[in-house]
């Protein structure tokens, strides 16, 4: 049965197609977007009056962690959270479905809190290939939106054993097998190199050049050949990558030298703003923002794109493949810590944190997540983050619109930190405020544009329809918060400001197709020497792929 | 339902006694939580070869052929079902730690939609210590790959896995050897066939072993202080030795006591061992086929650990109040549900029936792994995908739980 919805002379915010606050109409036909019908007495089964409402494409989050084996350790490592709240979900927010809340809410919390302030799609940043299987049920029980999911890749044994054997033909096949067992959209390379030697036992890896002990590989040449695996096999999204020395005073130059040793090539830094810092590496408290170099070396790479991965001040939960990271972290807090190691894949660390406003280390962090945001030249190459919930939960998400769109708050905000900020940081500086056509880039447009998402973030013809329809307000935490209406797959799922049903998203994943026997023969070799499970378990299963809606590789055509 | 190709091993060229109508299938043994996947049998079912796993060899395929088709079972758990919501019953679900993925779901979904309580395990023990002892201070785990790879080193704490686990340490043991073991166990422990030296077992009474451990802990802080007890000496010596040591625990020993504070000590004690330099890492080794993966569809079904209840406000944790002792109805899953008088009971099993007892409606199913296919999470958190051996018409229990789910909601019975 068809069904057309109209909405009907909006403030519509399309900055893929040009279009900023032009009144229009938006026509979505069985859950896409049409070109508005040229018959004048074709009647839509219903209209919402958007008249005066701004009305933009669904949010796209590039980069969070709602599922899989450490989000499900999270909840359970911290009842805490929980103890204050249990019931509450259902009540306060008039949910469908019960739940708890707290910075790593149960899955179908996490569809409504997202659809709630407007975001139709998310996509988990890191989940390991022995995890996948689960994540993708965990996904699926997460409704409203649709999701997508970044395999981890940067610590593979059979990928180091292979570089350690010069056998460097035989990382693109890897690559494209990982990406299609996992029914992945692209892979996520975490601190390459540096898990394996902590999941050793043999300390950190530091430098671009540090040698991975037992194999004498280095992040280098991870970086660069899973970089150019990716781009070969033309995977939607670029390499997702968190570098070395995450979070540490100085790790500016590492990350400088991390982007000149991949120079051309296409790659996303994630949460880049916890890899933008000066002062002194043995020094946690000389931390300040180093910002500078990084903004111009994205202003001439157009290659390049960024998710920010702001911090904002409250309790939250440290949720990282990089062990080595959150053990350092946990010994400097004193917090619980969960430490993993996984099947010679990945590591895992996940431990609850406080971000203070009167704490100076916090305080900058969040001064030069701002600062990142406010001196890109380009808000295509950057995508709104918190690394959910690293730097925050998602739904503070309105808190850091509002930071971004109205510098007076900023001012405000930033005048009751740590004089010392104002140092350390250059956001005194900076008067931008984003408008509301650039919040639509970095929270849509482009993230969905990065993940290779062509049929998200924008309102053309053939585009999902998935919609959010703001009232304008000066309150612009609260106007981001509470869209008054929104549109999942032309299901309206917010009907004044309330979640009116669980209409079940799609998972995405990349259409990479099956492996010739040959080119998967030296990887079940390998699995059958090393792995303690079935070859079976190497793989989601035929049955779940199709679960999943596979989106087309760079170069393989047009969209359906 | 996910059926998943099964990985077929054709051995019988190998095996001159097969005959080319019978060839051997590779499957995986659901018997413990090993989950051996080179165990071979015929297509009918049969163990040809179980690489010397006793449990294997043991095993009972036992179960009943009802005389009554599914529907029968359908409208007598549907009738019980509502009654028990028309006077406002408390149900409780049991034993969902052995069921696949997705019967786990749909076994919640089924909670959820009654209003009832889920416990762990037979819901006899309310609380699980080592879950309380998580949430206090974290933990240092490494999948079983990881430890077979990496380990030099290998503690047993209560952990009798020659008997409970035949193959495991043979399987996931350090690659290296086994030479670098240690067993600390119940002065009655019979390890005969464990392989073990007398050296490598440590005796210790469960009575004591909290305060073994505050022992242990001081000489680990202390190293340089003389200490009279052997014991504690071969275990320093042993966490001196190792650069990378792995704590095996399988269910707490009879007899202990204060479990919540010795899965406390030992967490701690885990957790200040590691440094940069060097790891020390914990496995569970669990008794019942997917604990994993109820966690992990609990955690995010409801945020929450069992013992829970899905109260019409939401997900609510008291493990005071919430045991099978409490309930009024049970719906269990795996072993036969233990009743105290004015209970009732759906009883969900693949054995043989037992005993009529006119308050527990057993409800024959199939079962994971013979008739029945699914997916189940190792105790490590690494999916499996088990085929079923062969094919039968007995009810499967996800797609028998979510009809009982359709009926109520569509009848309006839900609460
Ligand atoms: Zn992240």
């Amino acid at each position: 049965m068809s069904h057309l919805l109209k909405i009907a002379g909006g403030r519509v915010i399309d900055p893929q197609h040009g279009v900023d606050e032009e009144p229009r109409d938006v026509w979505i036909k069985n859950g896409q977007v049409i070109d508005p019908p040229t018959d004048p007495d074709l009647r839509p089964d219903r209209t919402i009056d958007a008249r005066g409402y701004i009305v933009m494409p669904g949010g796209v989050d590039i980069h969070c962690h709602v599922a899989g084996a450490k989000v499900d350790a999270s909840r359970l490592l911290r009842p805490e959270e929980r103890r204050l709240e249990s019931g509450k979900a259902r009540h306060e927010h008039n949910h469908f479905q019960g739940g708890t809340l707290g910075s790593c809410p149960s899955a179908s919390i996490t569809g409504q809190l997202y659809s709630g302030m407007g975001y139709t799609s998310v996509n988990d940043a890191a989940i390991a290939p022995a995890g996948a299987y689960l994540a993708h049920e965990e996904l699926a029980d997460t409704p409203l939106v649709d999701r997508s999911m970044l395999v981890l890749a940067g610590n593979h044994r059979y990928m180091l054993e292979v570089l350690a054997s010069g056998e460097h033909e035989l990382i693109e096949p890897f690559v494209r097998w990982l990406v299609r067992r996992s029914g992945s959209l692209g892979i996520k390379v975490v601190n390459p190199g540096g898990i394996e030697a902590w999941k050793q036992g043999k300390g950190r890896i530091t430098k671009l050049d540090d040698p991975v002990p037992e194999f004498g590989v280095t992040p280098r040449m991870i970086l660069e050949s899973l970089c150019k695996a990716s781009q070969q096999i033309g995977l939607p999204h670029a390499v997702h990558l968190h570098s070395l020395n995450l979070g540490l005073p100085g790790n500016t130059a590492t990350t400088i030298e991390t982007l000149a040793a991949l120079a051309g090539l296409p790659v996303h830094l994630a949460h880049v703003q916890f890899h933008s810092y000066g002062g002194n590496p043995n020094d946690p408290g000389s931390l300040r923002a180093d910002v500078g170099q990084l903004v111009e070396h994205l202003n001439s790479h157009p290659e390049v794109s960024v998710d920010i991965g702001q911090v904002l001040f409250g309790p939250t939960t440290v949720m990282t493949a990089d062990g080595a990271t959150a053990q350092y972290l946990a010994g400097l807090t004193g917090k619980k810590l969960l430490a993993d190691h996984v099947e010679l894949e990945t590591g895992c660390g996940v431990m609850p944190i406080e971000y203070k406003d009167k704490n100076l280390v916090h305080a900058v962090q969040w001064a030069t997540g701002l600062e990142w945001f406010l001196r890109v030249d380009n808000p295509w190459q950057v995508a709104l983050s918190t690394d959910h919930p690293n730097g925050a939960a998602f739904t503070a998400y309105p808190e850091l619109m509002a930071l971004l769109a109205d510098s007076t708050y900023r001012d405000e905000c930033l005048a009751r930190l740590p004089e010392a900020v104002r140092e350390r940081t250059g956001l005194r500086e900076i008067s931008r405020s984003y408008s509301l056509s650039e919040l639509a880039i970095i929270t849509r447009a482009a993230p969905a544009k990065m993940l290779g998402l062509t049929h998200k973030g924008h309102l053309g013809a053939g585009a999902d329809g998935d919609v959010t329809i703001y009232q304008p307000s000066d309150d612009l935490r609260k106007m981001f918060a509470m869209p008054r209406w929104v549109v999942k797959s032309g299901v309206v799922i917010v009907d004044d400001t309330e979640i009116r049903n669980l209409a079940a998203g799609v998972t995405h994943r990349s259409n990479v197709p099956e492996l010739e026997p040959e080119a998967l023969e030296p990887i079940r070799r390998w699995w059958k020497l090393n792995a303690t499970s079935d070859w079976s378990s190497a793989d989601i299963g035929t049955a779940m792929r199709d679960r999943l809606k596979p989106v087309n590789l760079r170069g393989q055509g047009g969209e359906k | 339902m996910n059926r998943h190709e099964p990985e077929i091993a054709m051995t019988s060229a190998a095996n001159p006694s097969n005959h080319a109508t019978s060839p051997e299938l590779a499957h995986l043994c659901l018997d413990c939580a090993s989950f051996c996947h080179d165990l071979t049998y015929t297509q009918a079912g049969m163990l040809i070869d179980s690489k010397g796993c006793k449990r294997a060899q043991n095993r009972g395929l036992g179960f009943t052929e009802s005389s009554h088709q599914a529907d029968f079972f359908l409208t007598q758990a549907i009738q019980t079902l509502q009654e028990a919501i028309r006077l406002n019953r408390r149900i409780a679900f049991t034993g969902l730690e052995q069921l696949s993925l997705d019967s786990q779901k749909t076994a919640l979904d089924l909670a959820e939609n009654l209003h009832a309580w889920v416990l762990s395990g037979n819901g006899t023990t309310s609380v699980d210590p080592w879950a309380i002892a998580f949430a206090q201070k974290g933990g240092w785990y490494a999948s079983w790959t990881e430890i077979r790879h990496r380990s030099d080193g290998l503690i047993l704490w209560f952990a009798p896995l020659w008997s409970s686990h035949p193959r495991w340490l043979e399987r996931f043991g350090p690659k290296s050897s086994l030479s670098n073991l240690l067993s600390i166990q119940s002065p009655d422990e019979v390890a005969t066939d464990s392989g073990l030296t007398n050296e490598q077992q440590i005796h210790i009474d469960p009575a004591h072993a909290l305060t073994f451990l505050a022992d242990l802990r001081m000489a680990l802080k202390q190293p340089d202080r003389e200490c009279t007890d052997s014991r504690i000496r071969r275990l320093q010596q042993m966490f001196q030795d190792s650069h990378w040591l792995t704590w095996v625990r399988s269910g707490d020993p009879e007899g202990l006591i204060d479990p919540l504070s010795t899965a406390e000590s030992i967490t701690e004690m885990i957790g200040q061992s590691n440094s940069p330099t060097r790891r020390v890492v914990m496995a569970d080794v669990p008794h019942s086929l997917n604990p994993q993966g109820l966690k992990a569809v609990l955690s995010w079904r409801s945020g929450l650990n069992a013992p829970m209840w899905f109260s019409p406000e939401g997900p609510v944790y008291r493990p005071s109040e919430f045991s099978v002792e409490n309930a009024e109805v049970v719906v269990a899953f795996g072993d036969r549900p233990q009743l105290r008088s004015g209970q009732t009971a759906l009883w969900f099993s693949s054995g043989p029936a037992t005993a009529d007892s006119p308050d527990i409606t057993q409800i024959p199913v199939s079962k994971l792994g013979f008739d029945d296919a699914g997916s189940i999470i190792r105790a490590d958190g690494v999916a499996l995908h088990v085929p079923a051996m062969v094919s039968r018409h007995r009810i499967k229990t996800s797609e028998f739980l979510a009809t009982i789910c359709k009926a109520l909601k569509s009848g309006g019975a839900s609460r």
